[in-house]
């Protein structure tokens, strides 16, 4: 399409003069003779590029200028001046007021086809950048739009409701860093008297980070994976695997190739009835277990990260519970939570707030150890993900 | 990401300039290990002495660096600083690595 040139200018020989110019170069132009007909056919015509002279009779070429600046549907066509004026300050106040370019009369074609060139040539890249710009919200928007939905997916993976066992509590805070994360966590019945647990961290986070999560957690259902529960032919026709055993086959199944993304988790089973707690950790920070009456204790059995395929073998721990007890799990986003000063949460002002909320029941302890995050960020947003998961053990089943 | 390499024999020294491995300057970091050891390095020591705090992306790229070299050669850690040690300690890769509290006593043990 031909790009349309406006000439405003109160003498006939200089408007047939550019005329000719343009024409023969191929644009589209169209003549005014003053400023009151440019200002009031301006809208109509939609030109490109307005060549505008400064002295006519009426308003002069500053005045058009200024008032086509203040109006919305033109302000961005360029304007180049026209005048037989050579001084600096006229040159400068015209672009001051909003003028793209200047030329002097007697103006030689070239370079009235050069600086008017140039001009559109502007004009046709700033359209493109901006029509780029649209397109490129759009596609954002339709981005933020899918994690969203992803994120929601995500989060069905977890627990629906939190698990109705009578004598256990269970809350959990589960918060991605960026709508979508790294970090899962399940808890299920394994039997009428297993429970099995797991909180996961995978390498970085984003979208990559959460599709390896849904992958591991469809592998640790332990009604359709064989990691954490085997159907065998002996009666009752089912094996709880140990989390020692559970982890390596999970070792086996995601080695670092596969997704250039490594893991770290910790399985625990808890046998509600005589109150055992097997556990195993794969390179993971260690679960915490607060006593009502003594010091935390640290679960810190296991191996090395799930990926590396069996370098170490991921050994396996019991512990006795008794009533009361709370067991903390966690993924590193909360101990490597750092403050605008660079200074970390840490695992000492971490463990020392958990033993100071041993009390608390489950989901006031969580609440204050959220509070006390933000307290210490002043509300700086998370670096990593970050999930909490506190089980309180109420005895033995009566 | 400022890595300094340098030739000691046919053991390639990397050394970090940076103070943080982490999710910023992984993927790079694993790219420049990878092509040394597609160069044809297979002794090479991370010299991790400016190195104070690394995350799970950062680790990644180390460990990602090991199993490429795989069984033809070996990757040793040297001169790390407590603080990322309590992280090696954690996630028990002070099993997988080999780490020495200088670049000499990785360099005399890659000599043998």
């Amino acid at each position: 399409m031909k790009e349309k040139i406006l000439i405003v200018d109160d003498s006939e020989d200089i408007r047939i003069l550019l005329r000719r110019i343009l024409q023969a170069a191929g644009y589209e132009v169209t003549e005014v003779v003053n400023g009151e007909i440019a200002l009031r056919e301006i809208a109509g015509l939609r030109p490109d590029l307005i060549l505008l002279d400064i002295v006519m009779p009426g308003i002069s070429g500053y005045e058009v200028c200024e008032t086509l600046k203040k109006t919305d549907a033109v302000s961005d066509v360029p304007v180049i001046f026209l005048s037989a004026k050579s001084d600096a300050a006229d040159k400068i106040k015209g672009l001051e007021i909003g003028g793209a370019d200047y030329i002097t009369k007697p103006f030689d074609k070239g370079e009235v086809l050069a600086r008017a060139e140039n001009q559109l040539k502007i004009r046709r890249l700033t359209n493109e950048l901006i029509r780029t710009n649209i397109e490129l919200t759009e596609k954002q928007k339709r981005l933020d739009e899918d994690l969203k939905a992803a994120a929601g997916i995500q989060q069905s993976l977890l627990p629906r409701t939190i698990p109705d066992i009578k004598n256990l509590m269970i809350a959990w805070k589960f918060m991605p860093s960026y709508m979508i994360g790294g970090d899962i966590f399940n808890i299920f019945r394994l039997d009428e008297d297993h429970i099995g647990l797991y909180t996961i961290d995978v390498s970085g986070h984003g979208v990559p980070s959460a599709l390896v999560t849904v992958s591991v957690s469809q592998m640790l259902q332990p009604d359709s994976g064989n990691v954490t529960k085997k159907k065998i032919y002996a009666p009752p026709g089912y094996e709880i695997v140990s989390p020692g055993t559970a982890l390596q086959a999970l070792d086996n199944e995601y080695p670092i190739k596969r997704f250039e993304k490594y893991f770290t988790i910790v399985y625990m089973i808890i046998d509600i009835k005589n109150g055992i707690l097997s556990y195993s950790s794969a390179a993971h920070p260690p679960p915490v277990i607060l006593h009502q009456d003594s010091d935390l204790e640290l679960l810190d059995k296991g191996g090395t990260i799930i990926g590396l395929g069996g370098l170490i073998p991921f050994e396996e721990e019991q512990k006795n519970l008794r009533g009361g007890d709370k067991i903390i799990l966690y993924t590193d986003g909360i101990v490597e939570y750092q403050n605008d000063g660079g200074v970390f949460f840490g695992e000492e002002r971490f463990y020392s707030l958990l033993y100071d909320l041993r009390h608390e029941s489950v989901e006031d302890l969580l609440d204050r150890v959220v509070a006390s995050i933000n307290d210490f960020g002043k509300g700086r947003e998370f670096q990593d993900d970050i999930t909490l998961v506190a089980i309180e053990y109420r005895g033995k089943k009566g | 990401m400022q890595v300094q390499d340098r030739k000691v024999g046919d053991i390639l020294i990397v050394q970090p300039l940076e103070k943080r491995i982490d999710a910023s300057v992984a993927t790079e970091f694993k790219g420049k290990m990878v092509d040394w050891i597609n160069a044809g390095n297979t002794k090479i020591i991370l010299n991790l002495a400016n190195v104070d705090f690394i995350d799970s992306s950062g680790l990644g790229s180390i460990v990602s660096s090991l199993k490429t070299i795989g069984d033809n050669g070996e990757l040793l850690i040297s001169c790390i600083q407590e603080t990322v040690m309590g992280l090696f300690r954690l996630t028990r890769m002070n099993r997988v690595f080999q780490i020495f509290p200088s670049e000499e006593e990785a360099i005399n043990a890659l000599s043998k």
